[in-house]
């Protein structure tokens, strides 16, 4: 039961890092970026090439991040700049990060085959902690998160770029009224919620296998998460990704595995019934 | 949009569309190439429904392509557990579509938008966990092998695929019927009026919520049959039904062909079935070749490619026929 605990908690920070991504593109763009699934399955595979270089885990963390980076602007100019402006944004963008996402998958299937890899974890080995006992690499998790977490609050809160695009997600007219460039911000969001997604996949790798598929279930976690907290509420994002995720391994401990993603389903039906703002979002946006 | 009134011009080249369609079994030997026009008619009746929700409803959702999994599952299970008739079945899968989706439809036809995306997109996931634990009726993994049609002597085989070819045919002509009876009525004048402004629509008393859940369980509705058509066509179902390129082509029908279009979507299937057929050698390329057809038709050509096509055909008539919209000018 503990341990349970203690995997739900390390499963949460893991959707926590994935969905604050995902919430901060839904926050500025008013959109949903699909391919968000596909980079977090993209950055565990740059991973695992850059440890195969034997650089070393930070410095292999470090490209893993500064590509994202660079994949991130490329998917916003691609998939999401061009139709800004046009009708129907909401459901161009929806199918172009879509047709992208398959696309990306398909890239990893070809270059890296697609049978199941490990990847390396941080740091290997167990630990038993007296009743408790975990890898090194779950506590790894354990420690980071919080990090990224607090770097994130610090980038936002604290300067200039992070203020341009809180104001940016607020109100892109008023923004672009007092000198912000709505284009770059959009363009670094989606570069820095990409990085966001490679390190989740880094960090989720050594738990689940590598395969061309494998951001999908936290692709759709994440978005239950997102509505469950609230869009653009960082303290809802938090504490709802743990609750998913403490309510997937108790359901999977007590009722089966495979009734965890009902088990969510339904939690997401009752809330869009009854509180479709989330549990922390501040005020319904229709449409 | 498009024009919804059947001008003498357009009963004619339905008309001949129509009697092209019915002949072509006569004409085509290779069963290949009719087992592909088999299933883009399928296809073709799942993006005209999709279409219908999407392109005029408004509703923009990905169940499209669960609904026929569940009509094809439905279907299935009845006519291998329970030993019911195929015929029987294909309204039995309808029927469980329709319930499937009215139950998704109430709760999230109330929301817009994003939710409804996420909601259609947990369907998809939860659907496929559904099939995948109840090992015992579905197969799981293995997939589930469903028995075919029987009627008189017809001969309902993989060497004789004519009357399949039939029976998709007819149902892809009772949905574009039920479609264009739909759009035509008053409840598609709603939700086209709602598409383009919400506001009038609702202050207009429009009651949106109804007219949304009548759309989208009748698109259900006929998807499941064709669902359940193509699970005994196909004789074997499966995992595949599943897999996310089924949503990824779907759109790329949709898109090719022009999101709330009439027969654009239509015509989209055969392109992208066709399409991907030619890149058959190079199979593992094909989802990333239709990725990129997709991206490059939103970026390019927004209303499909098909618009650009003919408005490249009138551009060249124009060369031709000197000023042909004269006439039309009032003095």
């Amino acid at each position: 039961m503990l341990s349970t605990m203690l995997s739900g908690i390390i499963l949460g920070s893991v959707y926590t890092l994935a969905a604050i991504g995902l919430s901060l593109q839904w926050g500025v763009l008013k959109n949903l970026n699909f391919s968000h699934g596909a980079c977090i399955t993209l950055g565990a595979y740059i991973m695992w090439t850059a440890l195969g270089a034997n650089i070393g885990y930070l410095p292999a963390l470090l490209v893993v991040m500064i590509l994202m980076f660079f994949i991130g602007l490329a998917i916003e100019r691609v998939t999401i700049r061009p139709f800004f402006g046009k009708p129907e944004v909401e459901a161009n963008i929806f199918i172009a990060t879509v047709a992208l996402s398959s696309m990306i998958a398909q890239a990893i299937l070809l270059i890296y085959s697609g049978r199941d890899k490990n990847l390396a974890p941080a740091i290997a080995g167990n630990m038993n902690l007296g009743i408790l006992s975990t890898t090194n690499h779950q506590l790894f998790i354990l420690l980071v998160a919080p990090i990224i977490l607090f770097a994130m609050w610090l980038v936002l809160n604290k300067t200039t770029i992070g203020r341009a695009i809180r104001a940016v997600s607020q109100d892109p007219m008023g923004a672009v009224l007092i000198g912000i460039s709505t284009k770059k911000i959009y363009g670094i969001t989606v570069g820095v919620a990409t990085v966001l997604a490679g390190i989740s996949g880094v960090l989720l790798g050594p738990i689940y296998f590598l395969n061309p598929h494998m951001g999908e279930s936290p692709l759709t976690k994440a978005f239950i998460i997102v509505i469950l907290g609230g869009i653009g509420s960082l303290k809802g994002t938090i504490v709802a990704a743990f609750s998913v995720a403490l309510l997937e391994v108790l359901v999977g401990l007590f009722v089966g595995v495979t009734w965890g993603p009902l088990g969510l389903f339904a939690v997401l039906i009752l809330i869009l019934l009854f509180r479709p703002e989330g549990l922390f979002g501040a005020k319904l946006r229709r449409g | 949009m498009t024009d919804h009134k059947l001008t003498k011009g357009n009963i004619i080249t339905y008309g001949l569309l129509l009697l092209v369609m019915m002949l072509i079994p006569f004409f085509i030997e290779d069963n290949y190439i009719l087992h592909l026009l088999i299933v883009s008619l399928v296809w073709a009746n799942v993006v005209t429904n999709w279409n219908l929700t999407l392109g005029y409803g408004g509703m923009f959702h990905i169940a499209q392509p669960t609904f026929l999994a569940v009509g094809a599952y439905v279907a299935g299970i009845s006519a291998v557990q329970f030993g019911i008739s195929p015929w029987i079945c294909l309204a039995i899968g309808g029927i469980g579509t329709l319930i499937t989706g009215i139950l998704i439809g109430v709760p999230s036809l109330r929301v817009k938008g994003i939710y409804l995306i996420l909601l259609t997109f947990a369907l998809h996931f939860t659907t496929s966990e559904v099939v995948f634990h109840l090992k015992d009726y579905t197969g799981g993994s293995m997939g589930l092998t469903v028995p075919t049609f029987h009627l008189g002597t017809i001969e309902f085989s993989s060497v004789n695929l004519a009357p399949y070819y039939y029976i998709a045919l007819i149902s892809l002509i009772a949905s574009l019927l039920v479609a264009k009876l739909l759009i035509r009525s008053n409840i598609g004048k709603a939700l086209i009026a709602t598409r383009d402004s919400e506001v009038l629509a609702v202050s207009c008393g429009i009651n949106l919520y109804k007219f949304k859940l009548i759309t989208f369980s009748v698109a259900a509705f006929m998807t499941g049959i064709v669902g359940a058509f193509y699970s005994h066509y196909i004789m074997v179902i499966g995992p595949e039904l599943f897999t996310f390129s089924q949503i990824v082509n779907g759109f790329g029908m949709i898109v090719v062909g022009g999101i709330g279009t009439f027969m654009g979507p239509v015509l989209g299937s055969f392109a992208i079935t066709f399409l991907s057929e030619l890149f058959r050698d190079i199979e593992s390329f094909r989802p990333i070749i239709v990725g990129a057809i997709i991206i490059l038709t939103l970026i390019f050509a927004p209303k499909g490619i098909l618009h650009e096509l003919e408005k490249l055909f009138s551009k060249t008539r124009s060369l031709f026929i000197r000023n042909p919209n004269k006439e039309k000018v009032s003095p």
